[in-house]
């Protein structure tokens, strides 16, 4: 494909840039959007334009969000004394998703990884143990993931979680070794919140 | 038990391969590069997916070809089931693993076909630095016990990542608290590695030993050699973690000052002893075979006593290398049940009284009547 319009290349190489498509699907991707029509197209635009602009992350708990404090934060009917921590957005979502918890989020943005030289202080950690400061929170769940950076993530927190007098909880290994949350379907991560213990 | 019928499609340098085989001893002579070799191989994948010399699936299919299949049936006290691997390997890999056309997974096969290889590279488990014997060991454990190779696996990534944050604390103290949350994860896997090796090593001692015996003629002494300093056999899992826990503490300062992990079962050691000398420094040639090959031999004994069935014993080259005395007790094994399947570059007079012979020839295999000119 050498003879490729230089605007549809373009397109294409930005669409190859998102997880999970490769040369091929970008190709088709591409293709499709542009015979899709103008009117299409500019509905395309606009929600990239408006999700652009009104996107963020929520300032309490790093959720994304369309408004500040995020709508989870700002609901009168969720109960905060209890916060999950979860490393990502997505993950966020696929709590929401199986639809069993009702306390409040907080997302870490990544896990301690060292092979990758990511350590605590690139994680809104500073921003948990403020929030819990207030003397509301009376519960953390450790939602992390179960292979081994998920869990130095999980250790590390408890750590710093403990002294404050807090209850820690850490989900159950309901996930298999290694198995990430946002694979979990939704009875497994129901099962694994119930059955979550206390971390010592 | 015995495979009584192997089958490969496009595997190495075999494009289509039906071949019928009997219990007992089958040599398989040919040139060197006539694909003996690959025949063990393929064996050898039919019991554990894995190879004995390939690191991927892509390099056992034959060049030029998108996929390839192997398959055996196994007869075991008059019933037998059939074993099938289908593999494609473009565009992208995918493995298809039947017993008896049901889909399985892999840690099932060595159920049905129990194999061990042995190859003159054996000598190094003897030889080597003590990596080739941890090896050995968890090859053997992993087979027995999948659980084993997770948490061996576990293990081995948070060594990795505790080995770079002992370097990174050095210029940057603050990583100091993420070592000892590692140092939990590193204590409670690796614990649990050490304990199932020490549970195992009573009976490998025991097997090594006696095999040992059976091929050289005198006992041979194997023990465990913990860098954490925990017993030899036995030893609880809450005795094991304190004593890694203490060792981790103990060594701190050198481990950050080398950037490296100094105590846990990746640092441990099995030693074989010939009247209270090491082997690996002290040994003959010949006794240092023998010891390679009494710890396969262990290997199938540990197989057997796992899966209650005798394994395949696949001899690659292995054969040359050993004198009269030894090669006839090796072959004897076969009066106890166990298959043997050994290659050579010529046929062998007077191997065994009842050998099937092949004469193995650029990727196909024919039976071989005899070596006789008359
Ligand atoms: N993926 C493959 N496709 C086709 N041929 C292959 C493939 N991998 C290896 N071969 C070839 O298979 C041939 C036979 O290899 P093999 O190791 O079985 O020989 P061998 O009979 O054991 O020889 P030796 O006596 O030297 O050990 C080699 O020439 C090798 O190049
Ligand atoms: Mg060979
Ligand atoms: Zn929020």
């Amino acid at each position: 494909m050498s003879r490729l319009p230089e605007s549809i290349h373009r397109l294409v190489e930005e669409l190859r840039k998102l997880p999970g498509v490769g040369p091929k699907t970008a190709q088709r991707l591409a293709f499709h959007l542009v015979v899709s029509g103008k009117e299409s197209m500019d509905r395309l635009i606009a929600a990239l334009a408006e999700a652009r602009d009104k996107v963020g992350y929520c300032s309490v708990c790093g959720n994304l969000t369309d408004q500040d404090p995020c709508a989870i934060c700002e609901d009168p009917k969720r109960d905060s004394s209890v916060i999950c921590v979860v490393a990502y957005p997505k993950d966020v979502l696929a709590f929401e998703r199986a639809g069993a918890f009702r306390g409040l989020y907080h997302v870490l943005h990544g896990y301690i990884e060292p092979l990758k030289g990511i350590g605590p202080e690139e994680l809104r950690i500073q921003e948990l143990l403020k929030r819990v400061s207030s003397g509301e929170v009376k519960e953390i769940i450790l939602a992390t993931n179960p292979d081994v950076d998920g869990e130095t993530t999980a250790l590390y927190l408890a750590r710093a979680l403990k002294p404050l007098g807090l209850k820690v909880t850490r989900l159950a290994r309901g996930l298999p070794f290694g198995a990430d949350l946002d694979y979990a379907d939704e009875m497994t991560i129901l099962k694994s919140l119930e059955a979550r213990r206390e971390m010592d | 038990m015995n495979i009584s019928f192997l089958l490969l499609k496009d595997f190495r340098n075999y494009r289509h391969l039906e071949l019928r085989l009997e219990p007992g001893v089958s040599l398989f002579f040919g040139r060197n590069a006539s694909g003996k070799t690959n025949l063990l191989e393929a064996c050898y994948y039919l019991s554990s997916l894995t190879s004995v010399r390939a690191e991927r699936d892509h390099d056992l299919c034959r060049w030029g070809a998108k996929a390839f299949a192997a398959g055996c049936r196994v007869d075991d006290d008059g019933s037998s089931k059939t074993i099938k691997v289908q593999v494609a390997v473009e565009p992208a890999l995918r493995r298809k693993v039947t017993v008896d056309d049901v889909p399985v997974r892999r840690s099932e096969l060595i159920r049905v076909l129990p194999a061990v290889y042995f190859s003159p590279d054996d000598l190094y488990m003897i030889k080597r630095s003590s990596a080739s014997r941890r090896k050995f060991l968890d090859s053997l454990l992993g087979r027995i016990d999948p659980e084993y190779a997770r948490r061996l696996s576990r293990y081995q990534d948070a060594l990795a990542r505790r080995n770079n944050v002992l370097k990174k604390i050095r210029s940057d103290p603050s990583w100091r608290r993420t070592l000892e949350s590692l140092d939990g994860i590193l204590v409670e896997a690796g614990s649990m590695v050490t304990a199932r090796r020490l549970t195992a090593m009573g009976d490998l001692q025991r097997e090594v030993s006696e095999t040992y015996a059976f091929i050289a003629g005198r006992p041979c002494g194997v023990s465990y050699a913990s860098s954490i300093g925990v017993g030899e056999v036995g030893g609880d899992l809450e005795d094991i973690s304190r004593k890694f826990e203490e060792s981790l503490q103990a060594k701190r300062e050198e481990e950050t000052a080398r950037g490296i992990t100094l105590s846990g079962p990746h640092r441990d050691d099995i030693v074989l002893t010939l009247g209270g000398k090491e082997v690996r420094y002290f040994g003959s040639q010949g006794e240092q075979r023998s010891a390679a090959l009494a710890l396969k031999l262990a290997e199938a004994k540990m197989l057997e006593g796992a899966f209650g069935r005798k394994p395949v014993l696949l001899l690659d080259d292995v054969l040359s290398e050993l004198d009269e005395y030894r090669r006839k007790k090796v072959l004897s094994l076969c009066d106890y049940g166990h298959q043997i399947l050994i290659t050579a570059t010529d046929p062998i007079e007077d191997l065994a009284p009842d050998v099937t012979e092949f004469r193995v020839q650029d990727g196909s295999v024919e039976p071989y009547e005899g070596g006789g000119m008359a």
